[in-house]
C-alpha cells in the first residue's frame, strides 16, 4: 500500500491560555431608546413599545453594521435600510430606526392588548465576527389611548345591549329602565375588569418565560 | 580620636542592655526587624533582588507565556555575612510592593519527594498563613480579588432583562416591575456595581455590596458560580482545578468560609470518565493554577531558601546527595514553569559544595539567572562586608533610644566607641556579624567593664588566639592537601570541574591582596560538552581599558586533547568571555624549554590552525599545582565550618603565602609578564 503525509487539521497550539472565566466579556451594551434617545422602559416582560412611536435600537460602538434579522414586521417597520450612528452621555453607539404601528386603523380596535415578540439583531464587529442578540419587547398603545377606549368601548357596550334587548323583546320599556341601566354598567365593569386580567395575564406568562429561559440559563441554581 | 565617657553618662549606659547583644538573625520572623534594620546596609544587593523580583509582576495576562521565564540567583557570603538579615529585609518590603517570599519553616527535605509537590506544599502554607509584616493571609486576599474580577465578568454577561430577573423581585415589586416597566432603576444599580467592582476592593466591601446596591451578596455569588460553570468547561485536569479553585475564592469571600481554601485541597481533580492521572500531573497542574492567580494579582512568588546547612548538612556532615537532589529540583522547575524565582541564600563553602554534587543538567539552567533589559542577567549576588560609613549608621541605629536618654545630639555617630576602633572595625574585611560581635565586646569592656576583650582587628595574624588559627589553618591544609592529591592519583580529568572552580577560587583569593583593581569571575563555562571549555577569567584595568584574559586547564590526553586544547580558543569568540588574552594551563611533566613544541601532533596542528599569537600562552602546571588548585576549596571550607570567624583577610594572607607558585602562573597576577 503506498502511504501517504499525515493530514494535520489546523488548530491553535495546546497553551494554558487565561480560564475563560476570567476573560474580560464584551463592554458592548444593546438597547431600544426613543426618538429622542431616552431608554424605553423596561418591564420583567421585556422592553415596553408603543403603537404609533419610532424607537431606535442601540448597540455600542465599535461596531461596523446592524442588521434587523427578525421582528413582527405586521407591527414593526423599518424606518430606514441604512444604520445611523450618534452618542449620548459620551458612549456612542449604531441604531437602527423602527417603527411600531397597525398595518391599518381598524387594527387599533382589535389589537389593544399587550402583544410580546422579540427583535433580532445581528451585530457586525469591525472584525467582520458577527453576533445575533435578542431583544424581548411587548407591543401596546400608549396608556391614555388605551384608557380611552376601553372607556368608549365600554360606554358603547351599554345602549349597545340596552337596544338589542329592546329590540329583541319589542319592548320599549327597558330603555328607560333603571335595571337594564344598571345590568350595562355592570357589563362595562365586567369588560373592563376583564380586559385588565387579560393585558396583566399576557404580561405574567410572558415573564414566567423569559424567567424560564433565565434559569435554564443560569443552569438552575439561581431563581 | 577617643570618646572619653563620664561618669553620669555611664550609669545611663549602664541602665540600659549591650544594643549590640544580637548578632544572628533568627530562623524566625523577628517582631523587631523594623527597629534593628537598617537600609544602608546590603542596599545595592537588596535593591538588586527587588528588581528580579519585580521583573516578575507582569502586567498583561494571557496565557503562561506572559509570565518570565523561572530563574535562580544565589546569594553567596560568608558565615555571618547577613543573609538571613537581607532575606528578612526582602520579606518586610519597605516600599509595600506586594510579593510572596515562600520560605521554608522547618528542615524537611525529601530528596525522594517530588520537588515540585514540595514546592506546592510550601507554596500553600505561605498562602495561607499571614504575611510577617502585614498580616494578611495571601490567600484571602487574592480571593477577594479573584472574586472580583469574576463578579465583574458575571455582570457583564448579563443581559438586561436578565439584570431584572437575577434581582429576584417579589410580590408587590414584581408586579410593579411587570406593569409599570420600571426596571431602567435596576440597571442603573447593575451600571453603578460593575462601575464599583472595577475598583479593588476588601472581602468586607464586597459583601456590603448588598447595602450599596440593594443587591443580595448570596444571589450575586450564586450568579458568579453559575458563570464560572457555564464557562469554565473543560474537562481536563487544569480546568476542573481552576473552577474548584475560583469556586472556592467565591465562597471564601462571598460566604466567609474559612475552610474554603481546604475544601479546595481535598477536591477531586481528576477528569470524569477519564484515565487514572498520576499525582505529579495533578501537582504540576496545581502548581501552575496557584502560580496564575498569583500572576493575575501581579504577584511575584519567590521561593527563598535560607540556612541550607539545616537540610543538606545537618549535624556538619554534608549530604551531597541531598544537595545534588536540591539543586537537580531547582533546575527542573526552572525547565517546567514559568514564573517563579528562587533564591538560595548560601555560604560560600557550602555552595562550593553543593555544585560540585550538581549535574551538568542542573548547572547551565541555575546560572541563566534572571533577565533584565539593558544588563548583564543576575544570576549571582555576593554579600561583601560593611564598609565604615555603614557601620556608623548601625551604632546610630542600635544606640537610638540610649541617645535619646543622653538628650545629647551633638554626641558622635560612632559614640560611644573610640573612633579609630570604629574605624579600624568598619575597614576590616569581617562579615557583618564578626563585626557586630566585636562592637558588643567593645562596649561591654567600655561600658560594662567587662574583662572580656573584643574580638580581634581583622587581618592581623598576630597575638595568641591568631597563632593557634594559624596553626589550625596549617593543619587543615596539610590534610587537604593529602586528600586532594589522592584524588588526583584516582583521575586528573574526572577532577577538571574542581580544578577549573579551585584555579579560579584560589585566583579569586590572592588577586583580592596583589590586584585589588582587578576583577576575577572563578568559574565560566562555554561550549556544549562539559568536560571541557572551564575558564576562570580575571578583567584587569590596563591604560583605561579593560584587560579580559581568560585561564583555562588543559588536562585531557591522548585523543581528547586536541578538543580540550580546541574548546580553549573558543573563549575568544563566546560572548560571555570575550578574552582579550588567554593563558592555557598544561598539566605536563614536560621539562621542555619550548611547550609549544611538545604538544603531540594533533594537539600542535589546532594550536597552530588557531594561530595562536602572543595572545595566547602556554604554561606548564605541575601535579603539585593541581594538588594546590584542588585543595584550596577543601581547606577553605574546613577552617570556615570549624571556625566560623576565620577571617578572610586570613585566608587572602595564606593564599599568597602558601600559592605563589599557582599566582605567579598568570601574568597580570603574579606581574611577572
Amino acid at each position: 500500500m503506498q502511504t501517504e503525509t499525515l493530514y494535520l487539521p489546523k488548530s491553535s497550539p495546546r497553551d494554558q491560555t487565561l480560564s475563560p472565566a476570567l476573560i474580560s466579556a464584551s463592554s458592548h451594551r444593546c438597547w431600544i431608546a426613543t426618538e429622542s434617545g431616552h431608554a424605553v422602559r423596561l418591564s420583567l416582560a421585556g422592553y415596553m413599545l408603543h403603537f404609533w412611536a419610532s424607537y431606535r435600537v442601540c448597540f455600542s460602538e465599535p461596531v461596523k453594521d446592524l442588521r434587523l434579522t427578525a421582528y413582527p414586521n405586521h407591527f414593526i417597520k423599518k424606518q430606514s435600510e441604512t444604520t445611523a450612528a450618534s452618542s449620548k452621555h459620551n458612549e456612542s453607539f449604531k441604531y437602527v430606526p423602527i417603527r411600531a404601528s397597525y398595518q391599518h386603523w381598524w387594527d387599533s380596535l382589535t389589537h389593544h392588548g399587550n402583544y410580546p415578540h422579540e427583535i433580532e439583531l445581528e451585530v457586525t464587529f469591525p472584525d467582520d465576527r458577527k453576533t445575533t442578540v435578542t431583544l424581548p419587547i411587548i407591543l401596546q398603545m400608549r396608556l391614555p389611548l388605551r384608557i380611552l377606549l376601553i372607556i368608549a368601548i365600554a360606554f358603547f357596550w351599554i345602549p349597545y345591549g340596552i337596544a338589542r334587548d329592546a329590540i329583541s323583546g319589542w319592548d320599549v320599556s327597558s330603555v328607560f329602565s333603571w335595571k337594564s341601566w344598571g345590568f350595562g354598567v355592570l357589563s362595562a365593569l365586567a369588560y373592563v375588569t376583564w380586559y385588565i386580567c387579560l393585558c396583566v395575564w399576557s404580561l405574567r406568562a410572558r415573564a414566567i418565560e423569559l424567567h424560564e429561559q433565565f434559569q435554564e440559563r443560569w443552569s438552575g441554581r439561581c431563581g | 580620636m577617643s570618646t572619653a565617657i563620664d561618669e553620669k553618662t555611664l550609669a545611663i549606659l549602664r541602665s540600659f542592655p549591650n544594643p549590640f547583644a544580637d548578632g544572628v538573625c533568627p530562623q524566625f520572623t523577628d517582631p523587631t526587624f523594623r527597629d534593628i534594620h537598617i537600609q544602608e546596609i546590603f542596599a545595592e544587593p537588596r535593591e538588586q533582588l527587588f528588581k528580579a523580583i519585580d521583573s516578575y509582576r507582569v502586567a498583561n495576562y494571557t496565557s503562561n507565556h506572559s509570565l518570565p521565564l523561572s530563574a535562580a540567583i544565589t546569594i553567596i557570603g560568608p558565615r555571618g555575612a547577613g543573609k538571613t538579615h537581607l532575606l528578612e529585609s526582602i520579606q518586610h518590603r519597605f516600599d509595600g510592593q506586594p510579593q510572596l517570599i515562600v520560605v521554608r519553616q522547618n528542615e524537611s527535605f525529601d530528596e525522594d519527594l517530588s520537588f515540585e509537590e514540595y514546592l506546592y506544599q510550601l507554596l500553600i502554607q505561605s498562602l495561607l498563613e499571614p504575611h510577617a509584616s502585614s498580616g494578611v493571609r495571601y490567600f484571602d486576599a487574592i480571593a477577594t480579588q479573584l472574586t472580583r474580577l469574576i463578579l465583574l465578568q458575571t455582570v457583564g454577561s448579563l443581559s438586561a432583562i436578565e439584570q431584572l430577573i437575577a434581582t429576584n423581585p417579589g410580590g408587590k415589586n414584581w408586579y410593579r416591575l411587570l406593569c409599570w416597566g420600571n426596571g431602567n432603576d435596576i440597571l442603573s444599580r447593575f451600571n453603578m456595581l460593575a462601575k464599583d467592582l472595577e475598583k479593588p476592593a476588601s472581602a468586607e466591601e464586597l459583601r456590603h455590596l448588598e447595602i450599596r446596591h440593594q443587591l443580595k451578596e448570596a444571589r450575586l455569588a450564586d450568579l458568579a458560580m453559575t458563570y464560572l460553570q457555564r464557562t469554565e468547561t473543560g474537562a481536563e485536569s487544569l480546568s476542573i482545578i481552576r473552577r474548584e479553585l475560583y469556586a472556592a475564592m467565591i465562597r471564601a469571600t462571598m460566604s466567609n468560609q474559612s475552610d474554603a481554601f481546604d475544601q479546595f485541597l481535598e477536591a477531586d481533580y481528576r477528569p470524569v470518565n477519564k484515565r487514572a492521572i498520576f499525582r505529579t500531573e495533578v501537582v504540576r497542574q496545581l502548581l501552575f493554577a496557584l502560580v496564575e492567580v498569583c500572576a493575575l494579582v501581579q504577584l511575584p512568588i519567590v521561593f527563598a531558601f535560607d540556612n541550607l546547612e539545616g537540610f543538606l548538612a545537618p549535624g556538619g556532615k554534608f549530604l551531597g546527595r541531598k544537595a545534588a537532589s536540591f539543586l537537580e529540583g531547582i533546575a527542573q522547575t526552572i525547565d517546567h514553569f514559568r514564573g517563579l524565582l528562587f533564591l538560595v541564600f548560601a555560604e560560600e563553602g557550602m555552595f562550593t559544595e553543593m555544585r560540585q554534587h550538581a549535574g551538568t543538567f542542573a548547572r547551565p539552567r541555575l546560572d541563566r539567572g534572571v533577565s533584565f533589559p539593558g544588563m548583564p542577567p543576575l544570576d549571582r549576588v555576593h554579600l561583601s562586608s560593611p564598609r565604615l560609613p555603614e557601620l556608623k549608621k548601625l551604632i546610630l541605629n542600635r544606640m537610638c533610644k540610649i541617645r535619646d536618654a543622653l538628650a545629647a545630639s551633638a554626641l558622635p555617630e560612632w559614640f560611644p566607641f573610640p573612633l579609630e576602633f570604629v574605624t579600624e572595625t568598619g575597614n576590616s574585611g569581617q562579615a557583618i556579624r564578626g563585626k557586630i560581635e566585636a562592637l558588643r565586646a567593645k562596649y561591654d569592656a567600655l561600658v560594662f567593664g567587662s574583662v572580656s576583650s573584643p574580638a580581634p582587628p581583622l587581618g592581623k595574624l598576630d597575638g595568641d588566639k591568631d597563632k593557634e588559627l594559624a596553626l589550625f589553618a596549617a593543619r587543615v591544609w596539610k590534610l587537604k592537601q593529602g586528600e586532594a592529591g589522592r584524588k588526583l592519583d584516582v583521575s586528573v580529568l574526572g577532577n577538571g570541574q574542581d580544578l577549573a572552580q579551585g584555579l579560579g577560587e584560589l585566583l579569586k583569593t590572592g588577586l583580592a591582596v596583589l590586584n585589588p583593581a582587578a576583577t576575577v569571575h572563578p568559574f565560566l563555562e562555554v561550549g556544549d560538552d562539559p568536560r571541557y571549555g572551564r575558564f576562570c577569567l580575571v578583567e584587569c584595568p590596563s591604560n583605561g581599558t579593560i584587560v579580559r584574559i581568560a585561564i583555562g586547564l588543559l588536562l585531557a590526553s591522548g585523543k581528547g586533547m586536541p578538543m580540550d586544547l580546541q574548546s580553549k580558543f573558543a573563549a575568544f569568540h563566546d560572548e560571555k568571555i570575550r578574552a582579550s588574552r588567554l593563558v592555557v594551563l598544561w598539566s605536563t611533566n614536560n621539562t621542555s624549554a619550548n611547550l609549544v613544541d611538545a604538544l603531540p601532533e594533533r594537539t600542535r596542528q589546532v594550536w597552530d590552525d588557531a594561530k595562536a599569537d602572543i595572545k595566547t600562552t602556554l604554561r606548564k602546571v605541575g601535579p603539585e599545582d593541581l594538588r594546590l588548585m584542588l585543595a584550596f576549596p577543601l581547606w577553605r571550607d574546613e577552617v570556615r565550618k570549624e571556625n566560623p570567624d576565620f577571617p578572610e583577610v586570613a585566608i587572602r594572607t595564606f593564599v599568597t603565602d602558601n600559592c605563589q607558585a599557582i599566582l605567579t602562573l598568570v601574568p597580570p597576577i603574579g606581574k611577572q609578564e
